[in-house]
């Protein structure tokens, strides 16, 4: 046992777990910059990985699968945005609810099908994974991992465009957002679709490419790991990224430290992101960047 | 928002109003009218309840219907296996009780304008709780039966606690802090049932996987629910203390100073400073009381339905009764009518799996008759537009 092949066996567990975290994680970011506390993002995932095997199950391709997987998941984001942002429903109880919805759709539909999903390979990126520690963990993965460098570079570029400011205007000040033409509620639903294409990309990651089947309830719990994400973040970008890092490593250390011999407590790592989240939170308090309008609806004075 | 049809309404031909008041106290008196003005055609608002009610129920049947399955069938199983026989109406009586324990517990503080959502992991803390006097307290039966109750109702009560602190001394969205603590208190569970846990099943209980699996003991007999014997129905005994909760609370919040402090405070917290309530006090207690509420859930669910602590000992029900309590629109009243509904589901569930049915289209239900109950608001708001465009244009 040395320490370059241990950091390798922690590395490679846990970027295969982080990978869902960060998709879903840069939806929702930008879905609670604009201002929607989006509790949704669980039932997004679930049903993009439903929908996402269904597809690749049923057509044989990955990339059917995963186009399926992200139908499935604006669907569900398309439904949030039009209750809590144009009928202006609670969205804290719209996105329960929709968890619960797609929960008993999935489970009620997996009883009626068989699933076969074609298994997808690696791709090896070459020269890069050829370095020693993170050569193997980073750089051979399924094709649909390295879609997150255009998504982030996308994320980053909108930031401060006029569209992005928009966005954040919803987030943080929708009165004054309003007042100088932006349509609010508009903007968060287009943040709500956002997260949902990105949590599609992320259910669909987790049962087409990562684990090859899908099984009852399998995101379990990674939205709300995700909305922790957020919050542990800082609802900065950099934070949000760190944050998915930090939550994976800790699901992927369950794996890999009984493999190089130590023994932590499974439930301990398993509370490690709530609990960070929950005591970065306290320390920071009102500190904290936490847009200004989250998960306030907005009435337009018209 | 308020919806009781309870509130006095002879405001019209009342004593001739005193002169209006400024400033904090004119706000005040707006308040007070707005709580009291909270009756509305009630037979309108009981038609679209049905309506939507109707139509979540419809969607449920529909995704049956397209994958092959009779909705004629399965509206007769649910039927059946809820309300058919007495043994069914005991099932669904069972299944309703810790549901609405929570929902009552959920109307007390999204009344008094605090967010909780973190029933389910109240629940969770409450059978832990509840575990903890059934597999180490050596007492008589009934006196296990209240101590058990006792200690999940705290257990709930300080789980809840932690998140309302977190919002008074810093600052932390209760939102927040309450969905973060429902996974805390799942891994604590899990924690004190597998391995060394001192509520893990050694083995000596005989019951399946004893030893080896994460699971507490079985409930010892004496520390069971009874049932009470009515109309040829065993009802349980946790849906009658449920009941009694319900009734409990629908009078304080319409009848009781307290409870009226409560409501002033959730609509407006400015207000309730100005006349002197204290925002965190009663904030706390409010949320403190909706743990205890889900914590009593926990103690139901373990003495009276599952008698054993699993990973999932909790099933949702947190987040059901807290859906529930919202699709109510925080009446406690009509929350009993939808625990019924709700716990219709589950029990008429159970005989769907005869037909080859999949049990989990009820789930399906459950959620689509939740987000229907969340329309009639909105439609009602809608319609009482157009009547005001209407009385304006004629």
């Amino acid at each position: 046992m040395n320490l370059t092949t241990d950091l390798e066996t922690i590395l490679t567990a846990s970027v295969p777990l982080t990978v869902p975290l960060l998709f879903a994680g840069l939806g929702e970011y930008v879905a609670q910059r604009a201002g929607t506390f989006n509790l949704s993002v669980e039932g997004m995932m679930l049903g993009s990985a439903f929908a996402a095997a269904y597809g690749a199950s049923a057509s044989g391709s990955p990339i059917v699968g995963l186009l399926c997987g992200v139908a499935a998941a604006l669907v569900v984001a398309f439904v949030h945005g039009n209750l809590s942002h144009r009928l202006q429903l609670n969205t804290y109880v719209v996105g329960l609810s929709l968890n619960v919805l797609v929960l008993g759709v999935t489970n009620y539909l997996l009883s009626t099908t068989v699933l076969d999903i074609p298994a997808g390979s690696a791709w090896r990126i070459p020269l890069l994974s050829e370095l020693p520690v993170v050569g193997k963990a980073f750089f051979v993965q399924p094709w649909v991992v390295y879609l997150l460098l255009p998504l982030l570079l996308l994320i980053w570029w909108v930031r401060r465009r006029r569209f992005g400011l928009e966005l954040r205007a919803a987030g943080d000040d929708p009165v004054a957002g309003d007042l100088t033409g932006v349509d609010v509620n508009a903007r968060r639903r287009q943040a709500l679709l956002f997260c949902g294409f990105c949590a599609g990309l992320g259910g669909a990651y987790l049962s087409v490419f990562q684990s090859g089947s899908f099984t009852s309830g399998m995101t379990a719990g990674r939205g709300y790991i995700v909305i922790a994400a957020v919050i542990f973040g800082g609802w900065m970008l950099r934070g949000v990224i760190g944050a998915c890092f930090v939550f994976g490593v800790a699901q992927g250390l369950q794996l890999a430290l009984p493999a190089i011999g130590y023994s932590v407590s499974p439930q301990l790592l398993a509370a490690t992101p709530y609990l960070l989240a929950l005591v970065s939170l306290a320390l920071l308090g009102a500190r904290s960047r936490r847009p200004l309008a989250l998960g306030q609806p907005f009435a337009p004075a018209r | 928002m308020s919806t009781e049809v309870s509130e006095p309404t002879a405001t019209q031909g009342g004593p001739p109003v005193p002169p209006s008041p400024t400033g904090a106290d004119a706000a005040t008196e707006r308040l007070l009218g707005s709580l009291r003005s909270g009756a509305r055609p009630a037979a309108e608002q009981v038609l679209a309840f049905l309506v939507f009610l109707a139509l979540g129920i419809s969607v449920g049947l529909l995704l049956g219907w397209a994958t092959g399955h009779d909705p004629g069938v399965i509206l007769r199983n649910l039927f059946e296996g809820s309300i058919g026989s007495t043994i069914s109406i005991g099932y669904l009586l069972t299944a309703a009780a810790p549901l609405l324990l929570v929902a009552v517990g959920a109307v007390i503080c999204m009344r008094a304008g605090q967010f909780n959502i973190g029933q389910e992991g109240q629940v969770t803390l409450g059978a832990i709780g509840a575990g903890f006097v059934v597999f180490h307290v050596d007492a008589s039966g009934p006196l296990t039966i209240v101590l058990g109750f006792v200690a999940a109702a705290l257990a709930g009560a300080a789980w809840a606690l932690l998140a309302a602190l977190l919002k008074f001394t810093r600052g932390v969205d209760i939102v927040v802090s309450s969905l973060l603590l429902v996974f805390l208190a799942e891994q604590l569970l899990t924690g004190l049932i597998s391995g060394d846990g001192p509520l893990h099943d050694k083995g000596d209980a005989g019951s399946l996987g004893a030893g080896t699996a994460s699971q507490s003991p079985r409930v010892p007999e004496k520390a069971m629910l009874p049932t009470i014997h009515v109309l040829g129905v065993d009802v349980p005994f946790a849906f009658v203390l449920a009941l009694v909760a319900a009734v409990l609370v629908a009078w304080f919040l319409s009848s009781a100073h307290a409870g009226y402090r409560l409501r002033i405070l959730g609509q407006n917290p400015t207000v309730a400073g100005t006349i002197g309530i204290s925002a965190p006090r009663l904030g706390s207690l409010a949320v403190a009381a909706s743990g205890a509420f889900a914590g009593a859930a926990g103690a139901a669910i373990l003495m009276g339905q599952s008698f054993q602590l699993n990973p999932g000992v909790s099933s949702s029900i947190g987040w059901s009764g807290l859906l529930i309590a919202l699709a109510a629109r925080t009446n406690a009243g009509v929350s009993v009518l939808l625990a019924l509904v709700f716990g219709a589901m589950v029990a008429g569930g159970g005989l769907l799996g005869g037909d080859g049915v999949p049990v989990d289209i009820v789930n399906v239900i459950t959620a689509a008759i939740v987000v229907a109950l969340l329309c009639p608001p909105v439609l009602l708001a809608a319609l009482r537009r157009r009547r005001i465009r209407r009385a304006v244009e004629a």
